[in-house]
C-alpha cells in the first residue's frame, strides 16, 4: 500500500492535489481512499490530506495514515512539512516548498519561521536517521534490493512557477509533478498528467498541464 | 465524498424531498443533491435549505405521511434541535421511508460536543445505522428505507466526520428519479397522525414491538445482517478447523465419528424438511415464525454458507485478496468433519424449537415462542435459563444427535423438572480430555487451530477465544491495525491469537442474536468505539442476560480511549495489550513489543522545535472584524471598560472574533444563544453592558424567538446581528435572508430590519461595518440606549464577491509601531522585523499580504501616519482582471474595456521574456493564447490565470483613464476546489442566458443583494478614492516603490527605482482640480486642517524623491539623534508626539490601552494632514524636524520643566477629540444623553 500525505495551508490547493492523485491511481485500477480535514482549518489554517491507495491490488482499510506509514509527504509550506513530520516513514520521502506563509500569530508576538532553518533541522533529523539505519545493518530489504532512505526534497515553487510561467495557483499541481518525478511512489507524472482532466476544471486544464511541462 | 455518496445513494432509493440545515460533516449531502437536481441528473426531488433543523425534520416528516420518501441532513447538535419533532414523530409513525442523516464528530473536530447518536436513537426508539466506511454507508442508506417503510419508523443513519469527508470511488447512476408518493399522496387519517396521549400509549406498545422485529431483522435479514460483520484470522483454505483432535480415549473418539456420520446423515434429512418450511416466513403466524426462522439457519451444518444466501448469517461475505490479508474473511468452515463435544465452562445455551431436538430444549423456550409476539424468537429465554443449563453445550443437532439422546438418560436437575438433565461430569470427563494446540502447517504455512477437546464451537465459526467488538469507523483501524501486528508479528516469529472482530453497524436495537452467535466461546471482548460506551454496555447488559459471556473490555474498564478520536495507533496500542494480558504466548515476543515495532518509536521523526500555530481566525477583509472593532471603539468612546461588557457570541464564523487581538467573545453556547444570555447577563448583574453578536443565517435559525424574549420582557440588551449575506462557516451556504433557494427561485429576501420592528425592539439601525465612524457612531447611540435595541452590521462575507483592491505600506512612512497588527489582527498584515524605513528605524515595518488583503479599508484608520493606503493594484500578485460592468452606463464600460469580451486576456510565454521588453510591451506582442470565455453576466466575475506584466500596461492606462479596475482574487468564486454554489449559480446563470441572451439584472433600489455581487459598494470607497488626487499620487507612489521591484521577486519593498518614478509620475495637474472637487465630496469630514487642500499637500510632498535604500539607512541611522533628543527631552516620547499619540523609540510599541483611541480617529489621511502640517508651512521635512528639536529646546531651557511642554500638547488633543465624540447626544436622532458627561443608562445602573 502506497500512502501520500499532502499538507498544506488553507488556499494552496490541498484538497485539489488530493483528488487528482485519487484518480490517478483510480484509473489504474487500485482501491484508493482519502481524508481531508477541512471546516474551521480553512481560514488561514493547516490543511492535511492523506491519500492511501492499494497498489498491489489490497484493500484499504483506515482512512487516515498511521503515524510513521506515508511514503511520500507533499508539503506546499515549510511549517506544515515540519508539522507533518511525524507520518513519514523511515523509507520515505517528503517534498516541501520553500515559501513560507506566515500565520497571524507570527506578527502578533511570536516570530516569523523560517524555511531555511526548518530544512536544515528535517534534514538534521533524516540524516540521523539514515546513520542509525546503516548502523543498524539493515540496508536492505527482503527483495535484496537497496533500502530506501528517508530523505527530505526542497523545490523553489517561486522559480519553478517562473519558469513554467504559471501562477501561484498552479503550486499544487507543479509540486505533485515535482513529487511523483522523483520516483518514489507508483504514480507518474503522465498519471497526474492523465487525471488533470478530469479533474480540474475545464478552463484550467490547459495552464496545468503547461505548468507541468 | 462519503456525504455525496450518501447523496447519490438516497437519490437512487428514490428519495424525494432532502432538507436540511448546514452543519460540518454534513453539509455537502444537500449541496451534492442540489448540484444534481441543478444539472437536471436528479428528476422530481425537492431539495431545500430549512431554518432550522426542526423545520426540515417537521418537513420531512410531512412529506413522509404524505407517502415520499425523504431525508433529512444535519449533525449532531442539530438533532438536538429537531429533538421534539423527533420524539414524538416515532409515536406518529411514518409512511414513506424517511432517513435522518445525523453527522456525528468525534473529537471534536469542529463541534461543540462529543455526544452520541445512537443514545439519542435509543432515547427516541429509533433505529441507527452506524457505518464503517462509504461504501458501506452507501449500501447502508437503501437499506435504511427499506427498513423505515417497513415498520414506519424513522430510521437514523450516522456518519462520522471520518467517513463523511473520506473519499474513495463508488459507482452511481447517472440518472435518478424519485419516487412518487405511495398511495397516492397525503390520505387523512386522524387517528394515526394526530398525537393524543391514548394515541401514544397505543403507539408505544406498536413501538416495542417493533423494536423487536427490526432487532431481529437485525439477526436475520440478509442485507440488513451484513452490516453486521465477522472477521476471523485464517489463512488459506476457508477449512479453518482441522480435524486435530486429541482425546485420551480413543475409544470414544470412534464412537464419535460413528455419531458424527449418523448424525450427518439425519441432519440432511431433517435440513430438508426444514427449509421446505422456511420458505415464506411472513405468511405463518407468531409461533411459527419463532420457530422457523431459527430451523432455517441452525440446521444445515454442512451447507457452505457462501452458496447458500437464504441462511441469513450474519457474516458478510468479503472477497479473497490476493495478499495474504491475515484477516480475511472467508467462508465459515462447515465442511471439516469436527466433533462436537459438550462442554461445561464454554458453551452457550442456544435455543431451539427444532423436532429433532425436543427433548434437548428446555420447555419453556418452546412455550415462550407461541407466546412471543411479533416474527422475534424472544431474548429473554436465554435469561430462563439455569446456570446448570447453562453449562450444556448447544451443538448442531444433527451432529449430536446421539449423544445426546446418550445423555439424555442422566436424572434430572431439581430446578427445571422439564428439561433434560446435563450429562454427569464425570461422564463428560471420562470421555474427553483438554488439550489445547496451535500449530502452523509447515508447507502451507496455513495457520491452524485446534478445538479444544472439551470444547463446543460452532462448526461454522472459526476457533477463538478472544474478540474485537467495533463500531463505526473504529473497524477500520482494528482491522488495519491487525494487519500491521500480523506482520509485524510474523518477522518477529510470533503468530497472533486466533481472534474474532466483530462490527456492530446497526447499534440500536442492538441485534443481541448476532452477537450472541458471534461472540459466543469467547472469553474476552475489547470493544473499539468512539464518543460513548454504547456497544460495550449492550454487551454487558448481554452478561448479565446470560449466564456465561466472554468479559468485556473497553471504555468502562480503562481499556479503550475514553473521549475524543481513535486512530489506527491507538488501536494497535489497545489491542497488542489486551491480546497480550488475555492471551500470553507460551513462545515468542510479547505483543507490546510488536506493537512498538510497529508503531517505530525511533523512527517516527518529531520536529524538535516548536512550530508556527495557525489559528482559525477571521478572513482578511471580513466585515466581522470591522464590526467588532466598531463596537470596541464605541465601548471605549463612552468610558465603559471592556470588563464592564459582556460580549455574548454565537456559533459562526464570528466565534472566531474571540482570537487575538480582538478578544470579542465572552461566552458562546450554542445556536441563537447570544441573544438570550445576554439577557441573562443583564437580569443577573445589571452593572454589565450585555452586548449580542449574531449572524444572520443564526438569526433565523434559532435567533427570533430570542429577540422577542428581549423585547416581551424588556431587558436592556444591545443585539448586534452581523448580516454577511450567507451561511458562511459551513460553506457559503444561502439562508432566508439572502433569497437565494436551492430548487433555483428566488423568493424575497426576509428583511431582518422588519423581524426585529416586528418584535417591537424601538432601536434598530443598520450600519455599514467597513465605514468605521459612522459605524461606531451608531453602535454608540444603541449602547446608550435605555431598553433593547439592535444594530444590523450590513456587508457582504469576501467570499461571496470579487476580492477589492489591495491596501499596501508605504514604507517611507510606516514608523513600525505595530498598532494595525495589534488593533486590528487581519492576517494579510504581518510585520517585517528586517524592513528598513524612513521612519521605523530599527523596528521593522509592517508589510500587507497582496495576496490575502481584500481592501476593505479597516487598517487604514489605525495607521498613526497614514502609512497604508489603497491602491490599484500594478502586480502580478492578482491574475485576473474583469470590469465589473457599471449598472448606470454598460454600453460605455462595454466598448472602453478592451479585456471584456472578444479581447480576451492574453496569456505572456514567460514572466521573464515580458519583463525583458518592459513595462511597455503591447499585448500583440506576446503570445496571445485566447480562452474561452463564458457569457459574463452582471452578476458573475471570472478570474483568469495568466502572467500580468502586459496587464500592467493596460492597468496603467486605465488608471489614467480613470476607469476602476477590480482585480481578481487568486481564491475567488469558481477556482480551486468545488463550489458548489458558484457552479449552481453558473449552471442556472448559463442555462439562463443561452436561453435568453445576456441577462441585465436591474435592482430595485434600497435593496441590496448580496450573493455574488460585484465589489461596488465594498470598493467605492477605494474607487472614490482612486480618483483623488492623493489616490492618484499614492498609485505612483506604489508603482514607484514596489512596482519594478516587485516583477523582480525580490521581497525588497524599498529599492526604488528612480527612473521608474519619473516615468511614471502622472499629469495631476488637469486630473487635479476634478480630483479635489470629487474628494470634498465623497470625503468624510476630517474636522481640523480643512483649510489645506490635499492637492497642494501632496504636491509638495511628491516634490520630494523617494529614498533609495542606503539613504532610507543611513536616515534611519541618522534618525537616533530624532531618537535622542526625543527620549533626552521628552521623556521618551518622539518628535511626532506632538501630533497627538505616543510611542516610545526605545522599540517596544506601548500597548494598545494605553495610547487612547480616540487619537488614532480618522482616516490615515487625517494624520497624514497633520503629519503634513510643517510640510504646508513650506520646509521640508527633515528641516523640520531640526526646528522641533530647537523649538523643543527653547522653551525647556527656559521653564526647566520638561513634563509641561511636553505634556500639553498631548493633553490638548484627546479632549478635542472626545469633544468630538460627545456630540452623540446631540445628534438629530434623539435626546439620548452625552455618555461623556453622564452615566449612558441612568442612575444605579453602574
Amino acid at each position: 500500500m502506497t500512502n501520500i500525505l499532502l499538507a498544506g495551508v488553507g488556499g494552496q490547493g490541498t484538497v485539489l492535489a488530493a483528488k487528482l492523485l485519487a484518480c490517478a491511481a483510480s484509473s489504474k485500477g487500485w482501491h484508493v481512499r482519502t481524508a481531508e480535514t477541512i471546516g474551521m482549518a480553512q481560514r488561514g489554517g493547516s490543511v492535511v490530506s492523506h491519500v492511501r491507495m492499494g497498489d498491489r491490488g489490497e484493500e484499504v482499510l483506515a482512512p487516515l495514515i498511521p503515524h510513521g506509514k506515508a511514503d511520500l509527504i507533499v508539503a506546499f509550506e515549510p511549517g506544515e512539512a515540519a508539522r507533518a513530520l511525524p507520518y513519514l516513514s523511515r523509507t520515505g520521502m517528503i517534498v516541501s516548498a520553500l515559501t513560507c506563509v506566515q500565520p497571524v500569530t507570527s506578527s502578533l508576538s511570536g516570530e516569523p519561521h523560517d524555511a531555511q532553518q526548518i530544512f536544515r533541522q528535517i534534514q538534521t533529523l533524516l540524516y540521523n536517521e539514515s546513520m542509525r539505519t546503516m548502523a543498524n545493518g539493515r540496508r536492505r530489504t527482503r527483495n535484496g534490493a537497496e533500502a530506501r532512505k528517508a530523505e527530505l526534497v526542497v523545490v523553489d515553487d517561486e522559480a519553478a512557477l517562473a519558469r513554467a510561467g504559471a501562477s501561484r495557483k498552479m503550486l499544487n499541481t507543479v509540486m505533485l509533478a515535482a513529487a511523483l518525478g522523483q520516483g518514489r511512489v507508483p504514480l507518474t507524472v503522465e498519471d497526474l498528467r492523465e487525471a488533470i482532466p478530469q479533474v480540474v476544471k475545464p478552463q484550467f486544464v490547459q495552464a496545468n498541464l503547461r505548468a507541468i511541462g | 465524498m462519503g456525504n455525496e455518496a450518501f447523496a447519490h445513494a438516497a437519490l437512487e432509493a428514490g428519495c424525494g424531498l432532502f432538507a436540511g440545515y448546514p452543519g460540518t460533516p454534513s453539509s455537502e449531502v444537500i449541496e451534492t443533491v442540489a448540484k444534481l437536481v441543478a444539472d437536471g441528473a436528479a428528476k422530481g426531488v425537492h431539495v431545500e435549505w430549512s431554518t432550522n433543523e426542526k423545520a426540515a425534520l417537521e418537513v420531512a416528516a410531512a412529506a413522509s405521511l404524505a407517502g415520499t420518501r425523504a431525508m433529512v441532513t444535519c449533525k449532531q447538535v442539530g438533532l438536538n434541535v429537531a429533538s421534539d419533532a423527533l420524539m414524538s414523530l416515532n409515536y406518529l409513525g411514518i409512511k414513506g421511508g424517511l432517513v435522518i442523516l445525523v453527522a456525528d464528530d468525534p473529537g471534536p473536530i469542529s463541534s461543540q460536543t462529543e455526544q452520541d447518536t445512537r443514545r439519542f436513537a435509543a432515547f427516541a426508539k429509533v433505529p441507527v445505522l452506524d457505518p464503517a466506511t462509504p461504501e458501506q454507508g452507501f449500501a447502508m442508506i437503501g437499506q435504511a428505507f427499506q427498513l423505515s417503510e417497513r415498520y414506519g419508523t424513522p430510521v437514523i443513519f450516522r456518519p462520522t466526520t471520518r467517513i463523511d469527508h473520506a473519499s474513495t470511488f463508488i459507482d452511481t447512476a447517472d440518472q435518478t428519479q424519485a419516487r412518487p408518493p405511495m398511495g397516492g399522496g397525503f390520505q387523512r387519517d386522524p387517528e394515526e397522525y394526530v398525537i393524543f396521549p391514548p394515541r401514544a400509549y397505543q403507539a408505544h406498545g406498536q413501538i416495542n414491538d417493533r423494536l423487536r422485529s427490526i432487532s431481529h431483522d437485525f439477526r436475520f435479514d440478509q442485507q440488513l445482517a451484513a452490516f453486521n460483520s465477522l472477521f476471523a484470522n485464517a489463512q488459506g483454505e476457508p477449512r479453518l478447523v482441522t480435524e486435530t483432535v486429541t482425546v485420551q480415549a480413543p475409544a470414544e473418539e470412534k464412537e464419535m465419528a460413528k455419531a458424527v456420520a449418523a448424525a450427518q446423515k439425519a441432519a440432511e434429512a431433517e435440513s430438508d424438511a426444514a427449509r421446505a418450511v422456511a420458505t415464506e416466513p411472513e405468511a405463518r403466524s407468531a409461533d411459527e415464525q419463532a420457530v422457523e426462522p431459527e430451523l432455517a439457519h441452525e440446521l444445515e451444518p454442512d451447507t457452505p454458507l457462501a452458496s447458500e444466501r437464504a441462511e441469513a448469517v450474519s457474516f458478510g461475505e468479503y472477497d479473497e485478496l490476493a495478499e495474504s490479508d491475515y484477516f480475511d474473511m472467508q467462508l465459515l468452515p462447515n465442511e471439516g468433519r469436527r466433533f462436537q463435544i459438550r462442554s461445561e465452562r464454554f458453551s452457550f445455551p442456544r435455543l431451539r424449537g427444532s423436532e429433532s431436538e425436543k427433548s434437548y430444549a428446555p420447555a419453556s423456550v418452546k412455550s415462550a415462542g407461541s407466546q412471543g409476539s411479533g416474527t422475534f424468537y424472544p431474548l429473554h429465554n436465554l435469561a430462563d435459563e439455569s446456570p446448570a443449563d447453562a453449562g450444556r453445550s448447544e451443538p448442531v443437532a444433527a451432529v449430536v444427535a446421539e449423544p445426546v439422546q446418550e445423555l439424555a438418560e442422566e436424572p434430572h436437575s431439581e430446578k427445571l423438572p422439564e428439561r433434560e438433565a446435563p450429562p454427569a461430569r464425570s461422564q463428560r470427563e471420562k470421555t474427553v480430555q483438554t488439550t489445547r494446540t496451535s500449530t502452523v502447517d509447515p508447507e502451507t504455512g496455513a495457520f491452524r487451530s485446534v478445538i479444544f477437546a472439551d470444547d463446543d464451537t460452532d462448526p461454522r465459526l472459526p476457533f477463538a477465544r478472544l474478540g474485537i467488538v467495533c463500531g463505526g469507523v473504529s473497524t477500520q483501524y482494528a482491522r488495519e491495525a491487525l494487519r500491521l501486528l500480523e506482520r509485524a508479528a510474523e518477522r518477529m516469529g510470533r503468530q497472533l491469537p486466533p481472534l474474532r472482530l466483530l462490527q456492530i453497524g446497526t447499534p440500536y436495537p442492538f441485534p443481541r442474536r448476532t452477537a450472541v452467535r458471534a461472540l459466543r466461546d469467547l472469553t474476552d471482548v475489547l470493544v473499539l468505539e468512539e464518543l460513548d460506551s454504547v456497544i460495550e454496555e449492550e454487551l454487558q447488559r448481554l452478561a448479565s442476560a446470560s449466564f456465561l459471556w466472554p468479559r468485556v473490555h473497553g471504555k468502562l474498564s480503562g481499556e479503550a480511549n475514553t473521549r475524543g478520536e481513535n486512530s489506527t495507533e491507538d488501536a494497535i496500542t489497545r489491542i497488542a495489550a489486551f491480546l497480550d494480558a488475555y492471551a500470553p504466548a507460551e513462545k515468542g515476543a510479547p505483543l507490546s513489543q510488536v506493537a512498538a515495532a510497529v508503531l517505530n518509536p525511533n523512527g517516527v521523526f518529531q520536529y524538535p522545535a516548536s512550530l508556527p500555530a495557525r489559528p482559525a481566525v477571521l478572513c482578511a477583509g471580513c466585515p466581522h472584524r470591522a464590526s467588532f472593532l466598531a463596537v470596541k471603539r464605541a465601548l471605549k468612546s463612552l468610558d465603559i471598560k471592556r470588563d464592564d461588557a459582556v460580549f455574548c457570541g454565537d456559533i459562526g464564523c464570528y466565534t472566531l472574533g474571540n482570537a487575538a487581538p480582538l478578544d470579542a467573545v465572552d461566552t458562546c453556547l450554542c445556536m441563537g444563544g447570544g441573544i438570550t444570555m445576554a439577557q441573562g447577563i443583564v437580569a443577573a448583574d445589571p452593572a454589565k453592558k450585555a452586548i449580542a453578536f449574531v449572524g444572520d443565517s443564526t438569526f433565523f435559525a434559532s435567533g427570533m424567538t430570542g429577540i422577542v424574549n428581549a423585547a416581551y420582557n424588556q431587558h436592556d440588551v444591545t443585539i448586534c446581528i452581523l448580516d454577511n449575506a450567507t451561511t458562511a462557516m459551513t460553506g457559503l451556504q444561502p439562508h432566508p435572508g439572502t433569497g437565494l433557494t436551492l430548487m433555483g427561485e428566488k423568493s424575497k429576501p426576509v428583511s431582518i430590519k422588519a423581524v426585529l420592528k416586528a418584535a417591537n425592539i424601538q432601536h434598530v439601525v443598520e450600519a455599514d461595518p467597513l465605514e468605521p465612524e459612522r459605524a461606531e457612531e451608531l453602535v454608540a447611540e444603541a449602547l446608550a440606549f435605555e431598553g433593547p435595541s439592535a444594530i444590523i452590521f450590513k456587508s457582504p462575507c469576501i467570499w461571496t464577491k470579487p476580492f477589492g483592491i489591495p491596501a499596501f505600506v508605504n514604507p517611507n512612512k510606516c514608523t513600525g509601531c505595530r498598532r494595525c497588527v495589534t488593533q486590528v489582527g487581519c492576517p494579510a498584515i504581518g510585520f517585517d522585523l528586517m524592513a528598513r524605513g524612513t521612519k521605523s528605524g530599527r523596528r521593522g515595518q509592517a508589510v500587507i499580504d497582496r495576496t490575502q488583503c481584500n481592501g476593505c479599508g479597516l487598517c487604514l484608520g489605525t495607521c498613526p501616519t497614514g502609512a497604508i493606503d489603497i491602491t490599484p493594484d500594478v502586480g502580478p500578485a492578482f491574475s485576473g482582471v474583469k470590469v465589473v460592468q457599471e449598472e448606470s452606463k454598460p454600453e460605455q464600460e462595454q466598448t472602453e474595456n478592451p479585456i471584456h469580451g472578444e479581447d480576451a486576456p492574453v496569456e505572456a510565454a514567460s514572466v521573464e521574456g515580458v519583463l525583458a521588453e518592459g513595462l511597455d510591451a503591447k499585448p500583440e506582442d506576446s503570445e496571445a493564447v485566447p480562452i474561452e470565455e463564458d457569457a459574463v453576466s452582471s452578476e458573475e466575475v471570472r478570474g483568469e490565470a495568466f502572467a500580468g506584466a502586459t496587464l500592467a500596461t493596460e492597468r496603467l492606462n486605465r488608471i489614467r483613464s480613470g476607469v476602476p479596475i477590480i482585480p481578481m482574487s487568486p481564491f475567488g468564486p469558481g477556482d480551486e476546489d468545488d463550489d458548489l454554489y458558484a457552479d449552481m449559480t453558473t449552471r442556472r446563470s448559463r442555462a439562463r442566458e443561452q436561453a435568453a441572451g445576456p441577462v441585465r439584472v436591474i435592482r430595485p433600489q434600497g435593496e441590496r443583494h448580496y450573493f455574488m455581487k460585484e465589489a461596488m459598494q465594498r470598493g467605492a470607497a477605494a474607487r472614490m478614492f482612486a480618483h483623488t488626487s492623493s489616490g492618484q499620487a499614492s498609485q505612483q507612489a506604489q508603482l514607484a516603490l514596489t512596482g519594478s521591484v516587485y516583477f523582480a521577486g525580490s521581497q525588497n519593498r524599498h529599492g526604488s527605482d528612480a527612473a521608474g518614478a519619473d516615468d511614471a509620475r502622472p499629469n495631476e495637474a488637469g486630473a487635479g482640480e476634478e480630483a479635489a472637487r470629487r474628494s470634498a465630496r465623497s470625503a468624510p469630514d476630517y474636522g481640523g486642517n480643512s483649510e489645506l487642500s490635499l492637492d497642494a499637500l501632496f504636491a509638495e510632498e511628491q516634490g520630494a524623491a523617494p529614498f533609495t535604500f542606503e539613504e532610507a539607512e543611513a536616515l534611519s541611522q541618522s534618525a537616533v539623534p530624532v531618537a535622542k533628543n526625543a527620549s533626552a527631552q521628552d521623556g521618551g516620547v518622539s518628535d511626532v508626539a506632538e501630533d497627538g499619540f505616543a510611542f516610545s523609540f526605545d522599540g517596544v510599541p506601548l500597548e494598545m490601552d494605553e495610547a487612547p483611541v480616540q487619537e488614532l480617529r480618522g482616516h490615515g489621511r487625517r494624520s497624514s494632514t497633520r503629519n503634513l502640517k510643517h510640510v504646508a508651512a513650506g520646509k521640508p521635512p527633515s528641516q523640520t524636524v531640526g526646528e522641533k528639536d530647537a523649538e523643543a529646546a527653547v522653551p525647556e531651557s527656559s521653564n526647566g520643566d520638561d513634563e509641561s511642554t511636553a505634556a500639553q500638547p498631548q493633553r490638548e488633543r484627546p479632549r478635542q477629540i472626545r469633544s468630538r465624540f460627545a456630540d452623540y447626544g446631540r445628534s438629530s436622532q434623539g435626546s439620548s444623553p452625552s455618555p461623556g458627561a453622564q452615566n449612558p443608562w441612568g442612575g444605579g445602573r453602574r
